[in-house]
């Protein structure tokens, strides 16, 4: 590993400044991710190696989980995916984000990743994480995926770049219309997660609207609707330990087995975690049922645009779809 | 019928490396070729061997030991190569090739050699021609692969060295590049490197036997399939790593190795030095798989950087530098076709098969021996078999838990399934009738012994296997998206011989503690718990007066490679006969002590040896002595007389190689999977296996061996794929993310049985069962991945795309 300075933030205002400072500088929460890509020799002409780490561990109070019945539920950035998953709170009001945070990588590293980390994390590309691939997304001039291996990439919304957006947690925030507090330089602002990630056509060197020196420093989910559930479901090769082929997270209001109002998402499929909306509006005010969910699934997938070796995701996000779907009538 | 012509193209052991040579010796291509060249074995009735004792006759062989060096592994005390550490020593790092075949025009290191930490730096400028590891360069000025070795940095730590790797300036020419063996067999296809005539490696490996085209003429069924198997990485936990000093002109060196000796052999031999200058050390290896079998360059690298600086220096490979400069399991491409009567009689085989190679591997042995299950395991009259190496721009091909065998098992035995099906027989019975129990047809030598046959019933009854395979016609027949189907195979292995070199020396001290002295790595077996248990009932010693040496080239004999399955059979026969002379001579002492004690003549046959206790069976009055009585009364018997003798015993043994039988390992294989039909995603929800291991030395470590060995098959079987990107030549699962690694939830219950059929040269009629383990995998979870959800899939890995795909097609 080459060697970088190493700062320990004191404060959310203090990071932002640090930050501001260097050029080449990133946050360090837990590590899992920064630190892989630091190793692994990560850079190209718009993606230079960070030479400066700050950690933003040493901030007093940034890890934390407040619930309320009117205020809904907070999470401070720095809390770890371990304690998100273990928070009653969090799995009596939110399943879906419960199973969603204890579905990333394993127990080691849910204990150090923190939600904000899992949010932030870079993509999996094995282009974008191999050291000799200058990609679009490191500033080059090629996606080596179009032509190349991409069992693994998008099957929606590619263009440029065909990264699927890795997160677990943040298609399950998402769906559950959450907002992230964040701090900049001209202090802190709220943005909806819903616009939250941005593709490669508005900036194919990052996947959320955050700058360089702005940092996400709360989660705020708003307090569940009455008859709300919530689900995630993650698809995998391995039984555990896997990035998903595809994850979904709904959540939606169901009233005698009718879908009031909710949300699909998808991760795995699309360079952003992938809002479903014309699944939602497929169900909003259907009784659902196998057929009404598969409808929803079709409507969803007949945008799909697979690449040359990834034609089975669109089958398998069909299917989960209509099992994530139907899961919350059963 | 005229006499059916049988060869096997012999191999040209002149033109081999010593690497290439080892394997043909594991792979037992040496005794074929030996026993082809010699023409007619020398006896065609086998010397009989010696009956086996019942298992209950014996005091420590066939008991469930634990580990005898469990206890210093789990709690740290165990000395790996990761743990060694020496005063000033220096760290290392390497530059390695972006580009997949390039010749570099300009190198400077100048800058890197200016940051203060560096110590020293080497290029290809340094490195002599004639130094290479095997094929690799040490250092390449014409790299052949993604991660061939450019520059190398020895410094104060990693990270200096790596800031000094970022300093090094290297100008390249491009050169054009072959990925893919096929497109690289083609003439006119990019030769993978500038001294070659053609990619195509040395003659095809060739079988012939009987005429093949009579015997598809006389077929009423023919089946055949096109098999690709992929590239399968080892991922020993502890990474390949040197840590090299000097002490004046002897070089000691820490390796994690599955062979010191060679390591030592051939570092001497490749600088200039006498083997007995370079010590090489392997207190315990983790794990090998193969991969840990022959020098490096990362061997030649820390011994020349620590001469160059004069400092230990420590290099310790990344995971990505072990998948770069490692040798992996190959990828082969095989088209197999079997004839078969309306009995399920097979006639006919014919196969072809292209491995491979890498950069740096040579020969068709690779590709034949993918095709040596298939040449054996069947009565088969009329065969013809062809593979063949190519050279390619990807990390070499190598030994890995089976060399090409673990492919050509899944090409055949997945036919095999084919075959019953269209026969309408069951799997079972098609193997049982066409299981070959005499021998290799081409080299006319009987087996040592064959088990199989007792695999397949024992494993299709304990399985339940005539109520859960419930005929061809219940294929695909769940409800519902998760489909339950079960499986089997057979298999037949090369692997498990008896080869040299065998020695070993068992010493007798004086207060009755024995040791064995052997230079065997103790990787997993665990393998100095094997000798120890047949020392011990060799002797008749307890277990626990037993030691056993660690693998150090200062103190120990050749004992040979742990690889091929061997060390039990090998090493274990050299112990055995060791002890034996060391019992001769202990019984003289005890003899001698007897004799003055009761004043009177005994003689060492009246001796019996149990429990670490001396008898003598003539008189039961008589109290028995110890080893440490014996050993201590100073006196043995030559010719009746009471000679003064030294207070310690030392006996030892050259085995000379088996030449009277050809020996194989067998196994049968039953697994349940469970496919879900809507996600592609096939778990392993039962596993069994049942092997052939001659007799069980030590149940509990083999079932261990099997556990591994099927968690390994099975991600052979479903998740393991290292991807190269053809466009670039580089790979890109080359992590532990995207390279998939099964994980423990992805492990159901595995059954490990047994079948003791009594080899006729390994110590107590045992065989081997590392490989083997990891082979009878495969094939089974295919064919149930076939009885549950209908589609065959004959590419690994059998992943959610494979499988979805093969249910639109
Ligand atoms: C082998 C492996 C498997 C994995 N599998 C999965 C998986 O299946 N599903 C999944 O969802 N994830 C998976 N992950 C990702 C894992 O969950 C993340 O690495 C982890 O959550 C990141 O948290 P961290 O605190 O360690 O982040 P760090 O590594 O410290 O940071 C990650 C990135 O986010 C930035 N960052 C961190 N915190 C903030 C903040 N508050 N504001 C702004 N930027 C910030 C950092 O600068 C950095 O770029 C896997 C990771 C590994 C290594
Ligand atoms: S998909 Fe994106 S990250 Fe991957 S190679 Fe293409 S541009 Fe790079």
């Amino acid at each position: 590993m080459r060697s970088f300075k190493y700062y320990t933030a004191t404060s959310w205002e203090d990071a932002v400044a640090t930050l501001g400072k260097y050029k080449n500088a990133q946050i360090v929460a837990g590590g899992s991710d920064v630190l892989g890509w630091i190793k692994d020799e990560l850079t190209g002409p718009g993606a230079p190696l960070a030479d400066v780490l700050i950690d933003i561990r040493t901030i007093p109070n940034t890890s934390y989980i407040n619930y309320d019945a009117t205020a809904g539920l907070k999470l401070g950035a720095l809390t770890t995916l371990t304690t998100v998953a273990e928070s009653s709170d969090v799995q009596k009001n939110y399943p879906g984000l419960a199973t969603a945070a204890v579905s990333p990588a394993s127990p080691s590293i849910r204990n150090v990743g923190t939600i904000g980390g899992n949010i932030m994390q870079r993509p999996r590309c094995w282009y974008l994480r191999g050291a000799n691939f200058p990609c679009y997304k490191k500033g080059g001039d090629f996606c080596f995926s179009v032509t190349g291996e991409n069992q693994y990439h998008a099957i929606l919304q590619g263009e440029l770049c065909y990264i699927v957006h890795p997160s677990d947690t943040a298609p399950a925030l998402i769906s559950l219309n959450a907002t992230a507090n964040v701090m900049g330089p001209n202090g802190a602002k709220q943005i909806p997660f819903d616009q939250f990630f941005i593709g490669p056509r508005t900036n194919v060197l990052k996947e959320t609207v955050l700058e360089h020196n702005e940092i996400l420093t709360e989660i705020v989910v708003p307090p569940p609707a009455a008859n709300t559930k919530s689900v995630f479901m993650k698809v995998t090769q391995r039984g555990v330990y896997d990035f998903a082929l595809v994850s979904i997270a709904v959540a939606a209001q169901i009233v005698n087995g009718v879908w009031q109002d909710g949300r699909v998402v998808l991760g795995g499929v699309a360079p952003t975690p992938y809002r479903a909306t014309d699944a939602e509006a497929a169900l909003k005010g259907k009784k659902i049922d196998a057929n009404v969910a598969l409808q929803a699934a079709q409507d969803t997938l007949v945008k799909a645009r697979p690449m040359s070796q990834n034609a089975y995701k669109v089958d398998i996000a069909k299917n989960i779809i209509v099992q994530a779907v139907t899961s919350l009538v059963s | 019928m005229p006499a059916a012509k049988s060869y096997v193209t012999p191999l040209d052991y002149e033109k081999m490396t010593p690497e290439e040579r080892e394997w043909a010796v594991l792979t037992g291509r040496a005794d074929l070729d030996r026993a082809m060249k010699e023409g007619t074995p020398r006896s065609t009735t086998p010397p009989a061997s010696p009956p086996a004792q019942p298992s209950a006759d014996y005091a420590v062989v066939g008991k469930p030991q634990k580990d005898l060096e469990g206890y210093r592994i789990v709690t740290g005390k165990s000395t790996f190569t990761v743990d060694v550490y020496l005063p000033d020593m220096l760290y290392v790092r390497v530059l390695r090739s972006p580009l997949p075949h390039a010749k570099i025009t300009s190198i400077d290191t100048s800058k890197a050699a200016a940051l203060p930490g560096v110590y020293g730096i080497i290029t290809y400028k340094d490195i002599p021609a004639q130094v290479l590891a095997g094929l690799k360069p040490v250092m390449a000025s014409e790299p052949a692969l993604v991660g061939d070795p450019i520059a190398a940095v020895a410094a104060v730590d990693e990270t200096v060295a790596e800031d000094a790797l970022n300093l090094i300036n290297v100008q390249y020419q491009q050169l054009p590049f072959i990925v893919d063996p096929i497109a690289g067999a083609k003439s006119g296809a990019p030769l993978a490197l500038s001294n070659l005539q053609s990619n195509v490696s040395g003659p095809d490996f060739k079988v012939v036997r009987g005429d093949v085209n009579q015997g598809f003429a006389s077929a009423d069924v023919t089946v055949e399939h096109t098999v690709n198997t992929q590239d399968q990485q080892h991922v020993a936990l502890e990474p390949h790593i040197a840590v090299a000093r000097w002490d004046n002109d002897v070089l000691t060196m820490w390796t994690s190795s599955q062979y010191t000796h060679a390591i030592a052999r051939i570092v001497a031999a490749t600088l200039g030095m006498p083997y007995s200058k370079v010590r090489v050390i392997s207190a315990f290896t983790g794990g090998g798989f193969g991969d840990k079998t022959a020098v490096y360059p990362y061997h030649l690298v820390a011994a020349l950087l620590a001469k160059k600086t004069m400092r230990p220096v420590r290099y310790e490979l990344t995971r990505l530098d072990v998948f770069y400069e490692g040798s992996h399991h190959f990828q082969v491409v095989q088209d197999i076709k079997l004839g078969f009567k309306k009995d399920g009689t097979l006639v006919a085989l014919q196969a072809d098969s292209t491995a491979r190679l890498g950069a740096y591997s040579r020969g068709s042995g690779l590709a034949g021996d993918t095709l040596s299950g298939a040449r054996l395991e069947y009565n088969i009259p009329n065969i013809l078999l062809n593979g063949r190496g190519v050279i390619t721009n990807t990390s070499s091909a190598g030994a890995r838990r089976s060399v090409g065998e673990a492919s050509g098992m899944f090409a055949l035995e997945t036919l095999m399934d084919v075959a019953a099906e269209k026969l309408g027989m069951d799997p079972v019975d098609l193997r049982l009738k066409n299981i070959n129990e005499t021998g290799d047809p081409e080299s006319k030598l009987p087996w040592t012994s064959n088990g199989l046959r007792d695999c397949i019933t024992n494993g299709a009854s304990a399985f339940n296997w005539k109520s859960r395979w419930q005929g061809w016609a219940n294929v695909n027949k769940g409800a519902g998206p998760l489909k339950t189907g079960v499986g089997f195979m057979a298999l037949a292995s090369n692997k498990g011989s008896k080869s040299p070199p065998m020695t070993a020396v068992v010493e007798i001290n004086v207060d009755g503690s024995v040791r064995v002295v052997q230079g065997a790595a103790h990787i997993g077996g665990p393998q100095r718990t094997t000798f120890a248990i047949i020392a011990a009932e060799t002797l008749g010693a307890n277990l626990d007066q037993l030691s056993v040496s660690e693998p150090d080239t200062a103190f120990t004999t050749d004992t040979g490679i742990v690889a091929g399955s061997r060390a039990t059979k090998s090493v274990g026969s050299a112990v055995k006969a060791a002890a034996e002379d060391a019992r001769a001579q202990l019984l003289g002492y005890a003899a001698a002590k007897f004799s003055k004690d009761l004043s009177r003549t005994v003689n060492p046959q009246d001796l019996a040896v149990t429990n670490g206790q001396i008898s003598l069976q003539t008189d039961s009055s008589v109290k028995p002595i110890t080893f440490a009585d014996a050993v201590n009364s100073g006196f043995i018997i030559v010719d009746g007389q009471q000679v003064p003798a030294a207070a310690t015993i030392i006996g030892r043994a050259v085995v000379p190689p088996v030449t009277q039988y050809a020996q194989q390992t067998y196994a049968a294989a039953f697994y349940e999977v469970q496919v879900n039909v809507q996600t592609g995603v096939v778990r392993v929800t039962d596993a069994m296996q049942i092997h052939d291991v001659g007799k069980v030395i030590n149940p509990l470590q083999l079932t261990n061996q099997v556990h591994g060995g099927s968690v390994q098959g099975t991600g052979f079987a479903l998740t393991e794929d290292y991807i190269y990107d053809t466009a670039t030549g580089i790979p890109v699962s080359s992590n532990l993310d995207d390279y998939k690694m099964l994980m423990i939830n992805d492990v159901p219950k595995i059954t490990a049985l047994f079948v003791e059929s009594n080899d006729a040269v390994g110590p107590f009629g045992a065989k081997g069962i590392g490989e083997p383990a990891f082979m009878a995998a495969a094939a089974a979870i295919s064919n149930a991945i076939y009885y549950a959800a209908g589609i065959r899939l004959t590419s690994l890995p059998m992943n959610p795309k494979r499988v979805l795909e093969a249910l639109k097609a």
